[in-house]
């Protein structure tokens, strides 16, 4: 069949090692798919964020196609005080707590410099056209960040409900 | 396993088709300055073939592309949703139709190709 096979997966580590996220993942602050280390809700104005979460399309088995028009979108919209951000970059810097966006000042939650809040509608992260005969990542990675505002009352813990992410893309 | 194939017709009698003995083809491998016509063959039982008509010469060319999505994590909805865009386009726009995987016209706007 000339389609490829292609996966939502989750980069982490220094390679990166790309796994399989449309299990879920977790937005915390460790460098990990599902780890539970807590994004602290401000106790003041403000917003906090997550580590880095690295999202992108893996071809899993090759085609003769091509891919194009990657777009994020989310199912819902996220409980008032939490939201997820996102920006297509081709650069991988493994997530850590020295690349997480700095804190704000702001309620919002505010978005951090360079991203944009994913929301229900399709946005683009990439829309270069590339060739599905190599497997691996198609495309830039969907960098993503998660943050809570001092707003939120939906209260702790390490299964907070977010909208489902998917990632959206043309094929040809 | 998708709905359709695509078949492009050249002027000149010659064909291009997707699922090719051969080696299988993607959009980018087709002639577009040469398609007359491009067709959508049905794969499953109880689809409708399609077929656009390309006018090569006024500056007409096919559009194609089927568009995919991961599955929602914790929905569980809609895992496998494919559409099907096909039409043809020229420098004033686009015509096209989206087609799911059972053969319904969803969208139907250029605006809908973004």
């Amino acid at each position: 069949m000339a389609a490829a096979v292609v996966q939502l997966q989750v980069a982490t580590g220094s390679g990166p090692t790309l796994s399989n996220g449309e299990s879920g993942f977790k937005y915390n602050r460790e460098d990990t798919i599902s780890g539970t280390t807590a994004v602290p809700i401000p106790t003041a104005t403000g917003t906090n964020y997550s580590w880095l979460k690295w999202l992108a399309l893996v071809v899993t088995t090759l085609g003769t196609t091509t891919m194009s028009n990657r777009r994020i979108q989310l199912s819902a919209t996220e409980t008032s005080g939490l939201a997820i951000f996102f920006q297509g970059n081709a650069t991988y810097a493994q997530a850590s707590s020295g690349n997480l966006p700095a804190a704000s000042g702001s309620n919002g939650p505010a978005t951090p410099a360079g991203f944009t809040r994913a929301t229900t509608s399709l946005q683009v992260y990439d829309n270069t056209s590339t060739s599905t005969g190599s497997t691996g990542r198609n495309g830039t990675y969907c960098e993503t960040v998660f943050g809570v505002d001092f707003t939120y009352a939906g209260g702790a813990g390490s299964a907070v409900a977010l909208p489902d992410v998917r990632l959206v893309y043309d094929e040809a | 396993m998708d709905a359709w194939t695509w078949v492009a017709h050249y002027a000149d009698g010659g064909t291009l088709e997707e699922l090719d003995p051969h080696g299988d083809h993607g959009f980018a491998d087709v002639d577009l300055e040469r398609v007359c016509g491009f067709e959508l063959r049905p794969i499953g039982a109880g689809l409708p073939a399609v077929y656009v008509m390309i006018d090569a010469a006024a500056g007409e060319r096919p559009v194609f592309f089927r568009r995919r999505a991961t599955s929602w994590l914790l929905a569980g909805g809609d895992p496998s949703t494919v559409f099907t865009c096909v039409g043809r386009r020229d420098g004033h726009g686009a015509t096209c139709v989206f087609l799911d995987e059972t053969g319904r016209v969803l969208l139907a706007d250029e605006g809908a190709m973004d």
